[in-house]
């Protein structure tokens, strides 16, 4: 070889080390440690303002990951920004400030009335929070402690009375405790001063594209995520065990949830919700929530894997209460549920709740029900002109094995709205039994208000509770129980289209399977043990 | 394997040591014995005789929701987030405190 010759190729070698070396660079430049934005990770320093450098050092250059090495950060609120991923590594924990550092941010003013908890009306008291923003992710093996206290200051609050007597809350069924200014008009914030009251975990509002993945949250507070208005949300693989709310999608679209274990013996696990937190009425549509395990244990014990039944047991997925804009486009399916309250559909603020297929479930262990589907009149919302409806839901190949006494399905319309186009395809249910005679005779009063599960007790159908339905359709459904039982094991009432195929049901001599016992037209049964066929 | 992944990897193992047993025995302590035990017999049971595990499960809440078993200002707080939940003129009932069970049951 030529000496010029080998001089270009060795220029050339040279040109590809530099070009390596700048892409590497450019990599490197993309990530910000927040050590080297002065954060000790001692678990004893207050680490947010430094994890805040960080992200805004990195939101100057266009966006990029903030890294959290392992370590223990104490941190105050931590604001996100667009285009940053807060990346959370495997042995990092950030770790909730005590109250009394004053750490949190200050709530934001907000004009009464509220319609929503305080919870749901103010963010910026979060541990880490964003608002209207794009691209935002939190990813990483590591851990957030909210250390999810009730108001013993030593982190997250799970209870929020200040803040709803900031925020006027309307209660229920009652008007809103309003001050008003010389004006007339009702006062910011109640008139009283903003608060640093940190009480969730992770808190976005109006953001676009968010994903949360991998990291854990441990005691999160009011709310271990929640997310409000916003559109493309991706929540996977996250593991949250806490003492209030779980994850809370509240007036969102475009949403997935799937892969994640959520623990909330307290409260419930998933909550859908669509309040009027942002001053409208925004539906939430186009969810997917699939492969969830939702548990009641005791904080702490699903992590430390004793799983422990929870004092409580709530850990349910549950659509409302807050239903003021409604839910449409929503699928459920392959979830688990341990030790928890069963699915719970409501739509009670005048809302509609439509176009939902629900699929692959299994229950076991069930605390008060398996399956709650209501509309109500609880109309906690402005303007509200239509009662609540609920049509198009299909719910099939559901499992679930030891329901408590309370009633296996609870279906509950309006006498005006009945809930339309109802399906339960392929149901097992087996009940711990217990009804008595006299839980057979018993008068249901209509639902009204809140609804609670409890409203009436135990039911006077051990398996199926039905009243105020258009078209409804059972079948391959199975029902039995543990202990004696003396309650039919279903039971319908102002029911217009009423299809029963090949409905087994367990029931005490001299119980009859099926009780129609108000006012059930356009009735077809097939193969039905115990109820004759219909022509 | 970098020495880095070892790192994160041992970090991660000892961030799920995290979450502290809720129910430790801890010597002469009768009362969470007996829960550990009702738990262990749950568990041990669910698969072969779901009646007798729930029954035990029955009996751990009942001992975990028995009275003096929890802080009684922890239902109080659980109710009364519940708006208009602090009125106690209007419900006197809720004067004070109630069970944790209770609270709950006001919330779901």
């Amino acid at each position: 070889m030529k000496p010029k010759n080998r001089l270009s190729i060795g220029l050339l070698c040279l040109g590809v080390f530099l070009a390596l070396l700048g892409s590497a660079r450019a990599d490197t430049s993309a990530l910000f440690n927040v050590r080297d934005h002065g954060a000790t990770g001692d678990g004893k320093t207050l680490d947010h303002l430094a994890i805040n450098k960080a992200i805004e050092a990195a939101a100057a250059t266009g966006g990029g990951t903030v890294w959290v090495p392992a370590g223990r950060y104490l941190s105050g609120s931590i604001r996100m920004k667009s285009n940053i991923e807060l990346h959370i590594d495997a042995g990092a924990v950030i770790v909730a400030a005590p109250q009394s550092a004053n750490a949190y941010d200050e709530t934001e003013e907000f004009k009464p009335p509220a319609y929503q908890d305080g919870g749901h009306t103010y963010f910026r008291n979060s541990l880490i929070y964003g608002i209207g923003l794009e691209n935002v992710s939190i990813t990483g093996h590591g851990m957030i402690d909210g250390l999810g206290a009730w108001d013993s200051g030593d982190g997250l609050f799970a209870w929020n009375p200040i803040l709803d007597r900031m925020s006027g809350c309307a209660s229920e069924g009652e008007r809103p405790v309003l001050k008003l200014g010389p004006d007339g008009k009702p006062l910011p914030n109640n008139g009283l001063p903003p608060v640093r009251r940190g009480n969730k975990a992770i808190a976005f509002k109006l953001c676009k594209n968010v994903l949360v993945r991998d990291v854990t949250i441990f005691r999160g507070g009011h709310f271990a995520l929640i997310v409000t208005g916003c559109d493309r949300v991706t929540i996977d693989n996250v593991t949250v065990d806490t003492n209030r709310d779980g994850i809370n999608v509240d007036s969102c679209r475009n949403v997935m949830i799937s892969n994640s274990r959520i623990n909330a013996p307290y409260d419930d696990a998933i909550t859908p919700k669509s309040s009027y937190a942002l001053g409208e009425h925004r539906i939430t549509e186009n969810l997917m929530i699939t492969n969830c395990l939702v548990t009641g244990y005791e904080v702490g014990s699903l992590l430390d894997g004793t799983r422990v039944p929870g004092k409580n047991q709530v850990g349910r997925i549950k659509f409302g209460t807050e239903s003021s804009g409604g839910f449409r486009n929503v699928t459920i399916t392959n979830c688990t549920f341990h030790c928890s309250m069963g699915l719970a559909l409501m739509s009670v603020d005048g809302a509609v709740l439509e176009n939902f297929t629900i699929s692959n479930i299994t229950m076991t262990d069930v605390r008060k029900y398996g399956i709650h589907i209501t509309t109500g009149t609880r109309n906690r919302s402005p303007d509200v002109t239509k009662p609540s409806r609920m049509r198009n839901v299909d719910i099939s190949n559901i499992v679930m094995d030891g329901v408590d006494k309370m009633a296996g399905i609870i279906i509950t319309g309006i006498p005006e709205q009945p809930i339309e186009n109802l399906r339960l395809e392929n149901i097992r249910l087996i009940t711990r039994g217990g009804g008595t005679r006299k839980d057979a005779q018993k008068e249901i009063p209509e639902q009204g208000g809140y609804p609670k599960a409890v409203w009436a007790g135990d039911l006077s159908a051990y398996g199926i509770f039905a009243r105020h339905v258009k078209n409804l359709e059972l079948s391959d459904i199975s029902i039995t129980y543990e202990r004696p039982e003396f309650r039919p094991a279903a039971r319908f009432y102002n029911i217009d289209g009423l299809r029963l195929v090949n409905l087994n049901a367990q029931v005490a001599e001299g119980v009859n399977v099926a009780e129609f016992a108000s006012d059930v037209r356009r009735l077809v049964v097939r193969d039905s043990a115990g109820i004759p066929n219909t022509q | 394997m970098s020495g880095r992944f070892l790192a994160a990897l041992a970090a991660t193992a000892a961030l799920f040591q995290l979450g502290t047993p809720v129910v430790s025995a801890a010597p002469g302590d009768a009362r969470e014995r007996e829960l550990t035990r009702l738990t262990d017999d749950y568990y041990r049971l669910l698969g072969a005789d779901p009646v007798a595990a729930r029954a035990a499960r029955d009996r751990h809440t009942a001992l975990v929701n028995g009275p003096g078993a929890q802080p009684p200002f922890f239902s109080y707080m659980l109710g009364s987030q519940w708006p208009g939940a602090l009125n106690e003129e209007k419900f006197p009932s809720r004067k004070g405190t109630f069970s944790q069970f209770q609270g709950c049951e006001i919330m779901v």
